[in-house]
């Protein structure tokens, strides 16, 4: 598929026009799903909007209808939903589904919940928090959260933050795993990185990579820059002195094709496998009795 | 770094607890964080006199213009008693026992005494307290509500609450006030750890409370001491970084000014900041 239908197909999914019934973002701490929700909030204006709440304090002005799902059970939270979605759904139009986090839910009954909530006039769009510390099954080999969300779900968005130049992705990750929170890194900014796969009906998955930038609604298909592709720019060479540091295309390809001496030596030595082969030379002193010998 | 002292501020509007906040009719949540050795009683007390009377003598020199009964403030503590923040508050010229606009709710005096007697109940006393806390935070009049609340890693760590208990218990209480502000200790592995994943370990509990309360926050103030070690003229760094809503969608206009301080508390209690 080209860029063109990439960016074609993230907006149909967003304003609910391709058929998508379980949308799934995955968020984290350091970039939330918050300016995901307002994209389908924004191209969906004309469509009625339940929020379910688990941990949004305010009532968002745009949801239809508010369900206060704390200390809710999840089948309680279904019949809400059912029940809201009778009385706002007018004429034709789909009812999107927002959901504040899935990690309220409890592991065993995250499938069940989700696939009881789906209906054909409904589209679900729930985000689920990655940094959040997963409990281990209580049965055997069962698959943990992210690993039944990201089967089940029809398209799955994973927003990142556009952390490039600004911080060191391990040093990012160490801070955020004491919970510390860099500043002037790009977190949960407008700007972000997301990562949209799509199921076709028939099962294929298709992969894109976008620039989303909330203030504009944009999705732009997203470019590695020169810079996040190695530390090996030559621009930084010129004009440093009056000597040429640069290569040219024929010098760099002719310095690739050079066969560096490990490799032939491997080569050489390439029968003998991985042993350790003592090769004697005209000046070594060979002794007969070798002094680490068992003497037994 | 620069050596001239500055004012510690949280938004734009160079306030600290902001009376756009306090004004609207939405609530916001913000998280303090601190490990041990960074305690952040220097900035609670200089945050509940901002509440009291819009001033913040050691903080910040500008935010000098009293304003009687600014907001009703209410301090709940599972750490300290009434006594401690007595005594503290002094440092900034405040004598809380004559505020009639500041509330504190002491649940540590009689946490495992009366509330919490037996562990098999334990949610029962949860719910108990924060019942309690809901019913004092309503009976006073008004909309002008702060409310603080520290030392609820104790509740989880304690085996006392489970998470998603007190987010739930949290959620009401921020819906009962303006402005509310959660104080809690991350000291990692002891307490945070995200790769627990048994209830067994406690640090499990509190590290899925606290990544599920930075998901719903809008203002994370992390005190954290010096990467480089000890030093004798600087106590820790303060970070002011925006939560995961951003503050400007529940109160338009306002946004939070992202910024990173070392800071120094003398002996004589006075407090120097710089930005780093």
């Amino acid at each position: 598929m080209s860029v063109q239908n990439a960016t074609v197909l993230v907006s149909r999914l967003v304003s609910l026009k391709e058929a998508s019934p379980f949308v799934l973002v995955l968020d984290s701490l350091q970039q939330s799903s918050y300016y995901l929700f307002q994209e389908f909030v924004h191209r969906c204006s004309n469509n009625p909007i339940i929020y379910l709440s688990y941990e949004t304090t305010n009532r968002p002005s745009y949801a239809t209808a508010f369900v206060d799902c704390a200390g809710l059970l999840p089948r309680e939270v279904v019949a809400a939903v059912h029940k809201e979605a009778k009385s706002v759904a007018g004429g034709q139009t789909k009812t999107l589904v927002l959901i504040d986090s899935l990690n309220y839910i409890a592991n065993e009954e995250l499938t069940q919940f989700v696939s009881s909530l789906i209906q054909p006039s409904l589209t679900v769009v729930a985000s689920y928090h990655t940094n959040s510390p997963q409990l281990a099954s209580t049965i055997a080999n069962y698959p943990g959260p992210v690993s039944l969300l990201t089967y089940i779900a029809s398209s799955i968005f994973e927003v990142e933050p556009l952390t490039h130049q600004r911080i060191d992705d391990e040093l990012l990750e160490a801070k955020i795993e004491r919970l510390e929170f860099p500043i002037r890194a790009g977190l949960n900014d407008t700007r972000s990185k997301v990562t949209l796969t799509n199921r076709r009906k028939s099962g294929r998955s298709l992969i894109y990579t976008f620039t989303f930038d909330a203030s504009k609604h944009e999705f732009e298909p997203f470019k590695v820059t020169e810079d996040t592709i190695g530390p090996e720019d030559e621009s930084l060479l010129k004009d440093l002195t009056t000597f040429n540091l640069t290569t040219n295309s024929k010098q760099r390809l002719a310095r690739e094709q050079v066969e560096l001496p490990f490799m032939e030596a491997q080569e050489a030595l390439g029968s003998a496998g991985g042993a350790i082969v003592y090769e004697f030379e005209k000046d070594d002193d060979y002794d007969e009795e070798d002094p680490y010998e068992d003497p037994f | 770094m620069s050596n001239q002292q500055q004012d510690l501020i949280f938004f734009q509007d160079n306030s600290l607890l902001s009376e756009e906040i306090i004004t609207s009719e939405s609530s916001v949540l913000s998280v303090i964080s601190h490990v041990q050795g960074t305690s952040p009683s220097w900035l609670l007390n200089s945050l509940i006199e901002n509440g009291l009377n819009g001033t913040a003598t050691l903080i910040n020199n500008d935010l000098n213009k009293k304003r009687s009964n600014r907001a009703e403030v209410f301090f709940v503590s599972f750490l300290h008693s009434k006594d401690f923040y007595i005594q503290n508050c002094k440092k900034n010229g405040l004598d809380l026992g004559h505020f009639t606009n500041f509330h504190f709710i002491d649940c540590f005096t009689n946490l495992f005494t009366k509330y919490i007697k037996d562990f098999k109940e334990s949610s029962r006393g949860v719910s108990e307290i924060f019942g309690q806390i809901e019913k004092q935070v309503e009976a006073v009049g008004g909309t002008r509500k702060i409310v603080f609340i520290e030392g609820l890693e104790l509740l989880l760590l304690s085996n006392a609450g489970k998470a998603n208990d007190l987010l739930s218990h949290i959620l009401k209480l921020n819906r009962k006030c303006r402005h509310l502000l959660v104080v809690s200790a991350q000291d990692s592995p002891q307490i945070v750890k995200l790769h627990a994943n048994t209830t067994q370990d406690p640090a499990f509990e509190v590290s899925d409370f606290l990544v599920k309360l930075y998901h719903r926050s809008q203002l994370n103030i992390n005190l954290q001491p010096l990467a480089t070690g000890r030093a004798n003229d600087i106590t820790g760094s303060l970070t002011i970084s925006r939560g995961s809503v951003p503050v400007e969608s529940i109160i338009p206009g306002l946004r939070v000014v992202e910024n990173e301080y070392i800071y120094h508390v003398t002996k004589d209690a006075s407090i120097k900041l710089f930005y780093r």
